[in-house]
């Protein structure tokens, strides 16, 4: 359901209908039920909520804007009822899947990273290696974008698996064979930093084409492959791990490589007594991060491996007028970020005033 | 038909007060090349993103055709997207990464072969339909993803600094071949770029922004030769405009512009609005092209009461033509395009003319063009 969708019943039922969220209490104070399913309605004053997903916690539902009589309410949720069994052909093999996203956030709550797969799995994802994905994305039309990953990775969508996990996240395991698939790729010529290529931009060409088909915040990210027999669970908390730190401290990114967040990884695991240590510390030295542009220049500069002449392209200013910046950063933090050991601490302290400003 | 109307559409981040983009107002015609223009950060890219259905609309309205699409997904915009930032699908030949967009419609082989076939003869890269991406160098991947827009046979193109990970040279190339481009395929196309000489070469019409807001949109001429501010002045051309901080005032019949080291006289016609607007001994900025002071003699004779006097700190020459750096003249240095051909030299000490009939005068509190507004 997206607000296309709700449009059109707006313009059916001639009356006001919006897609919003509202919590499980609000729901049952309403008088919805207490497990609710797709297509249940609660009442209002002036109208009613229609159910149309649900995590358990909170619920996307459509605000209409007058009680539906028993033949609307009816229709309606004939409606959803076939939505929900409809013919996107991952449906079917979803059980199965779906069990195997239940066992897996299982182990995940046991800390059990290691957990051999079960016997319906074991077999099926014994002979090879997979490429972990993680999608997560808020859209009620789940089943057409996933129709599209598999379209996405259609030449191997035999050996594409989508496993739900939580509402609006996904695991989507590829064959390793994937690579492969990839002009002159050659794991030892091209060593790690090839294999990691390809999957970043597999990730992109993925988060781009869900994005571009139905806008949205659309968040990927992807692993290197795995053996899945004993190392699936761990992969998906590695993906979840990435994920957060990549929101959390680059919120501007919508593909999450772990290779990418080793740092944010250490900052983001410091206990919150360590934190308030460093942050007193180094208090006075945090101030020329509070400077968005600052902090823009700051990135792109040690993502560019503090080249000055590309970040200065990439800002579109002069050479000059980006040094001019840097010596005044300079004299503001008293680090100098060309020179390495000076970068490192500029690139630490940028993490962690992110994390302070958060708490 | 496929115009697009924007109508007070507005951008608000959540945690931000000042809007990413403000009530932004325009209408692109049908079959228009458009290009919006400005600073990093000054609201274009995030304007092509509601345009494209990726980013949502705070307030406003934005129309394709007559159609209201504020809340319509991209997919179903009738638009195609060349982003900077485009991925090419690795694991997928070229032919396949034009064809995708197409598959995912459901659209019949024969229909996606004809316009994967079509495109990639429109953009010499038949040869390179069995390709994957990493065997490609950068100007074809860039064409690629060109031929991927192209296949959608969309009513609208919209492209966000689609050259900027291409060198000048492969630059200055594709711009002149995407402009070809869509005057062949006759399509609306709405274009970002952070670089006014791009703006100026490729648009029927440009927009400047700068802080979420349109400071003017015009063609390109009337951009250059008729800027409503300061920004505008400043940011189209190359060298930019010169700004001289000075005044009015009326000397001997005539009314004299004074700065440091400069007093030249107003023509006329001119001088009657600066006078009818109330500017005469009031604090002003002068607006001098480059190329509108002159080192020439027969320049020089014909304007005796428009002479200069300064010393070249810095002489570049480009060969047919050369940039003089000037000091003592006002604050900051003044700089003159001159012909390649004058021999001047740094630490020379040189007379030239301005041509006060092309010089532009903004208010100096509100940066407006006296003469424009």
């Amino acid at each position: 359901m997206d607000k296309e969708k709700a449009r059109q019943l707006e313009e059916l039922l001639g009356v006001r209908v919006r897609l919003v969220s509202v919590s499980h209490r609000a729901w049952t104070e309403a008088g919805g039920g207490n497990a609710p399913e797709p297509g249940d309605v609660a009442s209002l004053d002036r109208g009613c909520w229609l159910l149309v997903e649900t995590n358990g916690t909170s619920h996307r539902v459509l605000e209409i804007g007058k009680i539906l009589t028993p033949v609307e309410s009816r229709l309606l949720r004939w409606a959803f009822l076939q939505r929900a069994g409809d013919g996107s052909p991952a449906r079917e093999s979803e059980s199965p899947a779906v069990r195997l996203g239940e066992w897996i956030e299982a182990q995940l709550e046991k800390d059990e990273f290691h957990a051999p797969l079960p016997g319906e799995w074991a077999a099926r994802l014994n002979s090879e290696g997979v490429i972990p994905l993680l999608l997560r994305y808020e859209h009620a039309d789940a089943g057409q974008i996933l129709n599209v990953a598999r379209s996405f990775l259609s030449d191997l969508s035999d050996d594409t698996l989508i496993v739900p996990l939580r509402p609006s996240e996904w695991l989507i395991l590829v064959t390793d064979r994937l690579l492969m698939e990839m002009e002159s790729f050659d794991p030892g010529e091209d060593g790690p930093d090839g294999v990691r290529e390809e999957l970043a931009s597999l990730a992109e060409g993925l988060q781009q084409t869900i994005t571009g088909e139905w806008g949205g915040d659309c968040h990927a990210a992807v692993a290197e492959p795995v053996q899945p027999k004993e190392e699936l669970v761990g992969a998906v908390a590695l993906l979840r791990e990435t994920m957060e730190l990549g929101r959390r401290f680059h919120p501007e990114r919508r593909v999450h490589l772990p290779w990418r967040v080793h740092l944010e990884w250490l900052v983001g695991n410091l206990s919150d007594s360590a934190l308030r240590r460093i942050a007193g510390r180094m208090h006075g030295m945090m101030e020329p991060f509070a400077d968005p542009e600052t902090v823009s220049m700051l990135e792109l500069f040690f993502s560019l491996d503090c080249n000055v002449s590309e970040t200065a392209k990439r800002l579109y200013i002069h050479r000059n007028t980006l040094l001019y910046r840097l010596e005044k950063f300079k004299l503001e933090s008293g680090l100098d970020v060309r020179t390495f050991n000076d970068a490192v601490r500029a690139r630490i302290l940028l993490l962690l005033y992110k994390m302070t400003k958060r708490k | 038909m496929a115009s697009v109307r924007l109508d007070n559409v507005t951008k608000k981040f959540p945690g931000t007060e000042k809007p990413a983009v403000d009530k932004f107002n325009l209408e692109i015609k049908d079959k228009e090349f458009l290009v919006l223009v400005g600073p990093s950060g000054c609201g274009k890219s995030t304007t092509l993103r509601m345009i494209a259905g990726l980013e949502e609309i705070s307030e406003g309205h934005l129309y394709i055709g007559d159609r209201l699409v504020n809340d319509v997904a991209p997919k179903d915009r009738d638009i195609a997207m060349v982003f900077q930032s485009y991925a090419l699908y690795p694991h997928m030949n070229v032919y396949q990464n034009m064809a995708f967009g197409l598959k995912l419609r459901k659209f019949r082989k024969d229909e996606i072969d004809r316009r994967v076939r079509e495109a990639a003869r429109m953009l010499e890269i038949e040869h390179l339909l069995d390709r994957k991406p990493k065997a490609l160098s950068g100007g074809q991947r860039q064409r690629v993803a060109l031929g991927r827009a192209i296949v959608r046979e969309p009513q609208v193109f919209l492209m966000d600094e689609p050259l900027s990970n291409l060198d000048a040279k492969l630059r200055t190339q594709m711009r002149a071949n995407i402009s070809k481009l869509m005057k062949r395929l006759e399509t609306t196309c709405i274009y970002v770029t952070h670089d006014q000489i791009e703006a100026m070469t490729m648009g029927d019409r440009i927009v400047v922004m700068k802080d979420g807001i349109i400071q003017q949109a015009a063609d390109p001429d009337t951009l250059y030769h008729h800027p409503v501010n300061l920004f505008v002045a400043g940011f189209i051309g190359a060298p930019a405009m010169n700004f001289i901080p000075g005044m009015f005032v009326e000397e001997g019949g005539a009314l004299r512009f004074k700065a440091e080291g400069i007093n030249v006289v107003m023509p006329e016609g001119k001088a009657q609005v600066v006078r009818n607007k109330g500017y005469v001994n009031r604090e002003i900025i002068l607006g001098v092209r480059p190329e509108d002071i002159h080192e020439e003699p027969v320049f020089l004779d014909a304007s005796p009461d428009t002479i200069i006097y300064a010393s070249v700190e810095v002489a570049e020459n480009l060969g047919h033509e050369m940039f003089l750096y000037l000091a003592g003249l006002g604050k900051e240095n003044v700089i003159a395009r001159v012909d390649g051909r004058a021999g001047i030299q740094e630490g020379q000490n040189v007379k030239l003319a301005i041509d006060m009939n092309k010089v532009h005068v903004f208010d100096k509190d509100t940066e407006l063009n006296i003469f424009e507004n």
